[in-house]
């Protein structure tokens, strides 16, 4: 069984605590699974007074154990209290009556008392019969004791109630599983267990004389996940727009194939962007490039192997992620749109793993403790396709493409955490790679483009070396990541190549202090420095930017532009200080302040240097964990990208581009599990790199000024979440956004759509564990046609045998609104040691091939849609253990 | 990039009911071929003069006419909305229904030309490089009178109109000037084929897939600096289906490749039309016409 806290109901850390009594109160099973987040400096409520004990219902028998879920306020009283767990008539009403006379010391956020809800268990246990002994015999010594595993994932289980049948003996499992009895009788004797989401466990033991027992109990869990959950208490909200989203519903969810980047999308907030273009993030209006995502706060270059396939991390590694659409704090910097935080989990200490095989790739991941040596955990994943191997067998070999080489990819990633027993230091080390690799010889010029032919290469790869030190000592806390990245990118297309061989070093470092009772601050420093080598031949039109219309590729006949290898620089240092003030009760005040400058330039040459100052601000205010107030405003910069500083690609002189954003919203949470979420937003965005048809005189000669920072943006809209976590059976959400992003390229010029502009974005996704390892579930989208620009017309270039096409206005058009429903299907086996997970992902299961662009004959006189994937079935099989 | 080669792969497959650019349904120009290819500027000599030949073709065999014209705005790569013949443009004489000629020592051009070299003339180092002159031009013929009514003209109207623009590069005697390649036949069949006669007397079976390979002059390929000359082809007919519009004797990146493309026959009996255009991909042109009937 998994326990999953609705995180998005939970503003703060949760913790199960443990009562022991006749009928008593225990930890929540998996509540010591769970990695408490360093940065949520949280007390959980302690309870004071004296052990509440659940009286044994009248007329009941047997054991049973109901979880209930508190909520506790700044006072440490209980002030709603709900069952969480499946209907015990009887035993239900007894844990309600008497959790509602629980005190508690309240819990702490460092001095603030703050409201929490919790997860509170109470274990009934029938009560002796007359001819029973004591219930227990301390003096007897013990002769029966264990560990108590759930089975097939082989966590331990914690707060489990191990019972004697027909005696008082019991005990409770402790927080490695284990239990001890004493004075069992001598013979043979029932043994039972009876946990909430897990089958009554029944077993005859023969107990000897004078000998003790040891034993493994397996626990059959009601609703199978071969992912193992952690009860992770929601971090504290730091961010005016922030949603949470853990691994084991984002495994579950259609249409993702376990990973998480790819459920990103299916967020308010974010574009749904054609799987054919690789994948690209979108988020509130904003431009590919725009937006990052971080693995443990330094960025990752390639989120997807090709054709967002697959991401480049494998999801088992991850704890789930965080979604920041906007007005995020003064921690990030240099970027203009969102951000998505993928976190790591923390690492197991017994040996686990799986093995996954699908029809497009394989995957296998391994964890444990090094033996030996307290505190240190290793992990070591990869991943590659066989599409190659496909491929190669069904392309001709004399056809006019053939396969050089055929289309690879993988990644791999090993983890070394060690945290010493009793230390306030933490340090980890973390390797990443991956590599996608494409060859083909084009023996035939396409249609469109007679330079097209002979060898098409392509190679895209990185590989990062993380290393991570934490230390925390009372009030502060200091995290310090230093980074090594190596990219590799290189195209040949017929005539025109590029490659790029980057060495990039990153270091972050946050530090944390807490004040007092309602003042803490944060300060931090993080710094890139990019150097890459950089060698092209191209044409301009191939480098097309946000708001270009060259849906039909670049231009044939424009020279070829050569730019001879050579270094290039962009260095980037923020620094920046928050402070978190909680004036009143339930109100924060987050002001923050942010400091970047950005370096770059041709190494051999003059460099360019920008400074940006941005302050932000963000107010929440929850007076009770049922609802929140939240808004944020503040400034952002972005240093220009890619090239866009650099001759021949850009203009050295081209300054950060520049937004400003809004936030205001409210939150609520109606039910246990269930979270609402409604925010307005508002973006101005200034000093867009934009191109320009300019020309300047510079060292006496005439050159191009090809881009400026002319362009201006505004982008708004209204975002709605209603989300069910998971909690037994059941998660989803229903997300929907509203919005309208338009640009100005250049003053006087009329305003157009963003290229992404999608007025209505709606994502339901439901998902549901019926029992008998089944899992079900289902995702559905519509989302508005992207903007289009039409062609109006053509001209024949002779030399080239192309026609070359005339644009209408930018945006001007709108393709047809995108509709698809994804489902999936789990079929768990659970053995005693491991799992089995069968599954299908249909991708388009009802085969509603959505219009992705608009295609054009050779002159452009007709016209059809292009439309994208039909129905896409993935049949895979994981097993785990 | 990396979308648009995904676009292409995701496409490689599409089947598309667009009309093809090897089929030729309606007024097309299929190649502009310039004599000489390039124009060589000499100190104190006769400005030099070159006459452009356009393959316009309409498959009804309705008469075609082309006008030509010195584009006024030269820059490397030309805004296709340029008017151009037209307000934008200076009209080149005309040497026949498809042809005009362009003199270098026409007093009308000197001025774009001027303009082109900001005011003044171009420098020793940028004559030796070479420039590229924009020629732009108007294929006109009247209106698919076929019993469908045919598809429309590209720009619509009564007439069928096509433009589109060339180009000539004019350098300095540095350099000898590039040659046009020359087509010696088209040959069809399986294992090199036989040379499709002139007389329009081949025939071939109604639905059948013949191959088709291009027959360059022996002389036909240059040395360059580059190493030889790689020969791109064009295919075109006016009925049957062709496996590929082109094809090329060396690819963009120096493996060598087969020329030849498979053209499927109508099933429908008569006599019909196919070219095939050869360009040395530095200005030099030449193309090929070939009737033959299918018959059973």
């Amino acid at each position: 069984m998994t326990v999953r806290l609705p995180k998005a109901l939970l503003p703060f850390l949760i913790c199960a605590l443990a009562l022991r009594a006749a009928a008593q109160a225990v930890p929540d099973p998996a509540a010591p699974s769970r990695p408490a987040p360093q940065e949520a400096a949280i007390t959980p409520p302690q309870p004071i007074g004296e052990p509440v004990v659940a009286g044994y219902p009248p007329g009941a028998t047997g054991a049973a154990r109901v979880v209930v879920r508190l909520d506790v306020d700044a006072e440490g009283n209980v002030t709603a209290a709900e069952v969480a767990t499946p209907p015990q008539p009887g035993f239900d009403e007894a844990a309600l009556a008497a959790a509602r006379t629980l005190h508690f010391a309240p819990a702490r956020r460092g001095d603030e008392l703050i409201p929490v809800r919790i997860q509170y268990a109470f274990n009934f246990i029938e009560p002796p019969h007359a001819s029973s002994g004591p219930r227990t015999a301390q003096a007897q010594p013990v002769n029966l004791s264990g560990v108590v595993r759930e089975r097939g994932t082989r966590r331990r289980l914690s707060g489990i109630e191990v019972t004697v049948a027909g005696t008082d003996l019991g005990a409770v499992t402790d927080a490695e599983g284990r239990f001890e009895l004493r004075g069992v009788p001598v013979g043979a004797q029932r043994i039972a267990i009876a946990a909430p989401g897990y089958r009554r466990f029944e077993t005859e033991e023969q107990i000897a004389e004078g000998r003790r027992k040891e034993v493994l109990y397996l626990l059959q869990p009601l609703y199978e996940s071969p992912y193992e959950a952690t009860i992770t208490g929601e971090r504290e909200r730091q961010e005016v727009s922030q949603t949470a989203i853990p691994t084991t519903e984002i495994q579950r969810i259609p249409g993702a194939q376990g990973d998480a980047l790819k459920v990103v999308e299916d967020l308010p907030g974010v574009a749904r962007t054609s799987p054919i273009g690789g994948g690209l993030l979108v988020i509130r209006g904003s431009k590919p490039g725009d937006s990052l995502v971080y693995l443990d706060s330094e960025p990752i270059p390639l989120l997807y192997h090709f054709g967002a396939l697959s991401s480049t991390v494998n999801p088992d590694l991850l704890e789930g992620i965080e979604f920041i659409p906007g007005n995020f704090s003064a921690t990030y910097g240099d970027l203009t749109g969102g951000l998505v935080e993928v976190k790591t989990r923390k690492l197991r200490e017994e040996l686990h793993g799986y093995a996954n095989l699908n029809l497009l790739e394989a995957s296998a991941m391994l964890e444990a403790a090094v033996p030996g040596a307290p505190g240190l955990t290793f992990a070591i994943a990869g991943r590659r396709s066989y599409i190659d191997y496909i491929l190669r067998a069904v392309v001709p070999k004399d056809g006019d493409v053939g396969l050089t080489v055929a289309p690879r990819y993988y990644d791999a990633q090993f983890r070394l955490d060690y945290r010493p027993p009793g230390s306030a230091h933490s340090l980890a080390f973390l390797a990443l790679t991956s590599d996608d690799v494409l060859g083909l010889l084009v023996r035939r010029p396409p249609d469109q483009d007679p330079n097209v032919s002979g060898s098409i290469d392509t190679e895209t790869g990185f590989q990062q070396l993380r290393v991570k030190h934490g230390y925390r000592n009372g009030p502060f806390s200091l995290e310090t990541i230093a980074m090594f990245e190596k990219l590799n990118l290189r195209f040949q297309l017929g005539n025109e190549s590029f490659s790029l061989d980057g060495h990039d070093l990153f270091l972050r470092s946050t530090g944390n202090l807490a004040l007092g009772d309602d003042l803490g601050i944060s300060a931090g420093v993080d710094v890139a420095n990019r150097r890459l080598l950089v060698g092209a031949v191209f044409r301009q039109s191939l480098l097309f930017r946000e708001g270009e219309f060259n849906n039909q590729g670049p231009r044939v006949d424009e020279p070829l532009t050569t730019f001879p290898a050579a270094l290039v620089n962009r260095f980037s240092l923020g620094l920046w200080a928050e402070a978190r003030w909680q004036p009143l009760r339930g109100l924060t005040v987050t002001p923050g302040l942010r400091f970047d400058a950005y370096v770059y330039g041709l190494a051999v040459q003059g460099r360019r240097t920008t400074y940006t100052v941005t302050p932000r601000l963000s107010v929440r205010y929850e007076p009770t964990p049922l609802w929140s107030l939240k808004g944020g405003v503040g400034l952002y910069s972005e240093g220009a990208r890619n090239g866009d500083a650099t001759r021949p690609f850009g203009n050295p002189e081209v300054l950060p581009e520049r937004a400003f954003q809004v936030t205001a919203g409210g939150e609520l949470r109606p039910l246990p599990g269930v979270f609402f979420s409604v925010e307005g937003f508002y973006k101005k965005l200034t000093d867009l790199i934009v191109r320009s048809d300019a020309t300047e005189v510079i060292g006496g000669q005439t050159v191009p000024v090809l881009l400026d920072n002319a362009g201006a943006g505004r982008v708004y809209g209204l975002e709605l979440l209603l989300r069910k976590s998971l909690t037994e059976r059941f998660f989803g959400w229903i997300a929907y956004t509203l919005s309208r992003s338009d640009r100005v390229d250049r003053p006087g010029e009329p305003q157009r759509f963003f290229d992404f502009d999608q007025t209505h974005n709606l994502t339901i996704i439901a998902s549901y564990a019926l029992g008998g390892g089944w899992q079900i579930g289902a995702r559905f989208r519509y989302i508005s046609g992207n903007p289009d620009t039409p062609v109006v017309g053509s001209r024949y270039a002779a030399q080239q045998d192309v026609y070359v096409p005339i644009y209408g206005l930018t945006n001007s058009a709108r393709l047809q609104h995108f509709q698809q429903l994804d489902v999936r299907a789990d079929k768990v086996w659970t053995f005693d040691a491991w799992t089995l997970d069968a599954y299908l992902d249909v991708l388009n299961a009802s085969n509603r091939r959505s219009v992705e662009g608009t295609l054009y004959n050779y002159d452009f006189s007709q016209r059809e849609q292009f439309r994208g994937l039909p129905v896409i079935p993935t049949l895979g099989l994981k097993g785990s253990f | 990039m990396r979308a648009a080669l995904m676009v292409s792969l995701a496409c490689a497959g599409c089947a598309t009911d667009l009309e093809k650019q090897s089929e030729v349904v309606k007024l097309r120009v299929l190649a502009v071929r310039a004599d000489p290819a390039e124009l060589v500027v000499t100190d104190g000599g006769v400005p030099p003069r070159a006459t452009f030949t356009a393959l316009a073709v309409e498959p009804s065999g309705a008469p075609t006419s082309v006008r030509f014209a010195l584009c006024i705005d030269q820059n490397p790569t030309p805004s296709p909305t340029l008017d151009c013949p037209g307000a934008q443009g200076v009209d080149l004489p005309p040497a026949g229904d498809t042809s005009a000629v362009f003199d270098l020592g026409d007093p009308r051009f000197l001025p774009v030309l001027s303009a082109s070299a900001d005011g003044g003339t171009p420098d020793a180092a940028v004559l030796q490089e070479g420039i590229a002159v924009i020629i732009g031009f108007a294929a006109t013929a009247p209106a698919h009178t076929e019993p469908d009514g045919g598809p429309a003209g590209a720009d619509g109207g009564p007439l069928q109109i096509v433009r589109g623009y060339t180009t000539i590069v004019v350098h300095d005697d540095s350099r000898p000037a590039n040659r046009n390649p020359d087509l010696a036949s088209i040959r069809i069949g399986p294992d090199g084929g036989v040379d499709i006669a002139a007389d329009g007397t081949t025939a071939v079976p109604p639905s059948s897939v013949q191959r088709l390979t291009p027959v360059p002059a022996p002389d036909a390929k240059e040395a360059t600096a580059d190493g030889p000359e790689k020969l791109g082809y064009s295919f075109f007919a006016t009925a049957g289906s062709l496996s590929s519009l082109r094809s090329t004797d060396t690819t963009a990146t120096g493996e060598p490749a087969d020329t030849f493309v498979d053209w499927t026959a109508p099933s429908a009996t008569g006599p019909l039309r196919l070219w095939v255009v050869v360009r040395d991909g530095r200005g030099g042109t030449a193309f090929l016409e070939r009737s033959i009937s299918v018959s059973p």
